[in-house]
C-alpha cells in the first residue's frame, strides 16, 4: 500500500515535471498532451475503483496545483476518468497497445466532460467550442503517448517485482 | 471513497482560492510546483540542450550558407566603413577648400592631386586647359601657397612645388613694423631659403612670410610659410632664413589652382 502511494507520487511528479517542461514544446495546433491525466490512467488501468480514483484525485490535485487554479475541478474530473479506466481495464482481456490508446483517449473525454460539467460551479463557464477543440486534440495526442508511457510504468513495475 | 475525495478537493480548492484571493499560494500548490520543480529544471535543461543540437544539425548547410552570406556583407560593410571614413575626410578637405577667401581678377578651379613626384618635388592635377588652367597659376591650400602650374594639357597639369629647385617667390614678413621683401626659394628639401635683399629688414625667428604682390603671377597676401632659422651670410652680405613651407607634399589630396 504504502510502496503503491509513494510510487504514484513519483509517476505524477515525473509526469509534472514533463507537463511543464515538455508538453507545450511538443504541442500541434490543439492537439497538447496532458501528462499527468495520461500516467493517471495508465496507472488506474492496473488499479481497482478506489485506487484509481485517488490516482485520479492526486494527479487532479496536481494538475490544480501547477495551474494555481480550479483544483476541485480538476481533481473530481480526473478521478471520474481514473475510476472509468479502471472499470474498462478489468473487462479488456489484454492491455494491448491498441487498447491502451483507445481507453487514454477515452478517458481523456470522460474527463474532459466532467471538468465542463463542474468547473461551472468552481470558477465559471468555460468557452464550449475551445474547450471541445481542447479535448478533441488532447485526446488524440494523449492517446498516442500513452502507449510509451504504459509501457515504462510496465517496465519500471516488473524490474521492481524481480528486484 | 469517492464521495469524501470530492469533499477534499472541494476544501482543497476553497483554500487555493482563498490563497490567490490574498495574493499568495496554498501549501499544496506550493508543495506540489516544488517538488515537480526537482525534476523539470533539469528536464527542461536536457531537452534545451538536446532541442538545439538537433536543430543545429538539421540547419547545418542553411547555417554554413547564412555565414558565408554574413562574411561576405561584413567584408563589404568593412570595406563601405573604410569608403566612409575616408569621404569623411574627404569632405573636411574640400570644405576647408571652400573657405578660401576670393582673390581678385582669379577664379578658384578645385584640383584632385592624381600624382606626386617626390624626386622632382612636383605635383600632377587631375584639371587643365579645359578647366581655365594655364601655365604660371598659383595653386593654393587653405594653409597658404602651394606652387605653380608649370605644364598644362587638356585634362591634367604638372605643378612645382615651392620647395622645387626652380620655385622662387617674392615674399614680406607680415605684420611687422617695417616689412622685409626678398626671395623664397626652393632647393629641393622639405624647407625653403629666404633671402633678404632690404638691408634695414628685421627678420626673426616665428615670424610669418607672405607673398609680395610685388610679381604678376602670384597675387599679394598668400601664406607662404614660417621662418624657422635666421642668419648673415657675410659672403654676400644677405640675411637669409630657412622657412617651413605650411603643406606637406605627400599629404596633399585637393588644392585651388588660382585661374585669370
Amino acid at each position: 500500500m504504502t510502496r503503491a502511494i509513494f510510487s504514484t507520487f513519483v509517476w505524477l511528479v515525473i509526469a509534472g515535471a514533463l507537463q511543464q517542461a515538455v508538453s507545450h514544446r511538443i504541442a500541434i495546433g490543439w492537439g497538447v498532451p496532458d501528462f499527468l491525466l495520461v500516467f493517471a490512467i495508465v496507472l488506474s488501468m492496473q488499479r481497482n475503483g478506489d485506487a484509481a480514483g485517488v490516482t485520479g484525485f492526486a494527479a487532479g490535485v496536481f494538475t490544480g496545483a501547477l495551474l494555481n487554479e480550479a483544483m476541485a475541478a480538476f481533481a473530481i474530473s480526473r478521478m471520474a476518468a481514473c475510476m472509468v479506466a479502471s472499470r474498462i481495464a478489468t473487462s479488456l482481456l489484454d492491455r494491448s497497445p491498441l487498447n491502451v490508446t483507445i481507453v487514454a483517449s477515452i478517458c481523456t473525454v470522460v474527463s474532459a466532460a466532467v471538468y465542463l460539467f463542474v468547473f461551472p460551479f468552481v470558477v465559471g463557464p468555460p468557452n464550449i467550442g475551445a474547450h471541445l477543440a481542447d479535448t478533441i486534440g488532447a485526446a488524440i495526442y494523449n492517446g498516442v503517448i500513452a502507449i510509451p508511457i504504459h509501457l515504462l510504468i510496465q517496465r519500471v513495475a516488473g524490474t521492481a517485482a524481480r528486484g | 471513497m469517492p464521495l469524501v475525495l470530492v469533499v477534499v478537493a472541494v476544501i482543497l480548492s476553497v483554500m487555493q482560492n482563498r490563497a490567490k484571493a490574498a495574493g499568495e499560494v496554498d501549501f499544496v500548490s506550493r508543495t506540489a510546483k516544488g517538488a515537480v520543480s526537482i525534476i523539470q529544471t533539469p528536464v527542461a535543461a536536457t531537452l534545451d540542450w538536446t532541442g538545439n543540437f538537433f536543430s543545429g544539425i538539421v540547419s547545418a548547410p542553411s547555417l554554413n550558407r547564412e555565414n558565408i552570406r554574413l562574411r561576405a556583407r561584413a567584408a563589404e560593410l568593412y570595406a563601405l566603413e573604410s569608403r566612409l571614413a575616408e569621404e569623411i575626410e574627404k569632405n573636411e578637405r574640400l570644405s576647408q577648400l571652400l573657405k578660401i577667401p576670393d582673390q581678385k581678377e582669379r577664379n578658384k578651379v578645385a584640383a584632385k592631386v592624381i600624382g606626386y613626384d617626390f624626386i622632382n618635388q612636383r605635383l600632377q592635377l587631375n584639371v587643365g586647359t579645359r578647366d581655365g588652367v594655364k601655365a604660371g597659376d598659383p595653386v593654393i591650400i587653405p594653409e597658404g601657397l602651394v606652387g605653380q602650374v608649370v605644364e598644362v594639357g587638356s585634362r591634367s597639369s604638372f605643378v612645382n612645388l615651392l620647395t622645387h629647385s626652380a620655385s622662387s617667390v617674392g615674399a614680406r614678413v607680415s605684420g611687422g613694423s617695417v616689412e622685409a621683401v626678398g626671395i623664397v626659394k626652393g632647393n629641393g628639401s622639405p624647407t625653403l631659403l629666404l633671402e633678404v635683399f632690404v638691408e634695414e629688414s628685421e627678420i626673426k625667428t616665428n615670424d610669418l612670410l607672405v607673398t609680395s604682390g610685388v610679381s604678376a603671377v602670384y597675387p599679394a597676401a598668400l601664406r607662404i610659410g614660417i621662418i624657422t632659422n635666421v642668419w648673415l651670410d657675410r659672403d654676400y652680405g644677405l640675411r637669409k632664413a630657412i622657412v617651413q613651407p605650411f603643406f606637406k607634399a605627400a599629404a596633399l589630396r585637393e588644392v585651388v589652382v588660382l585661374t585669370r
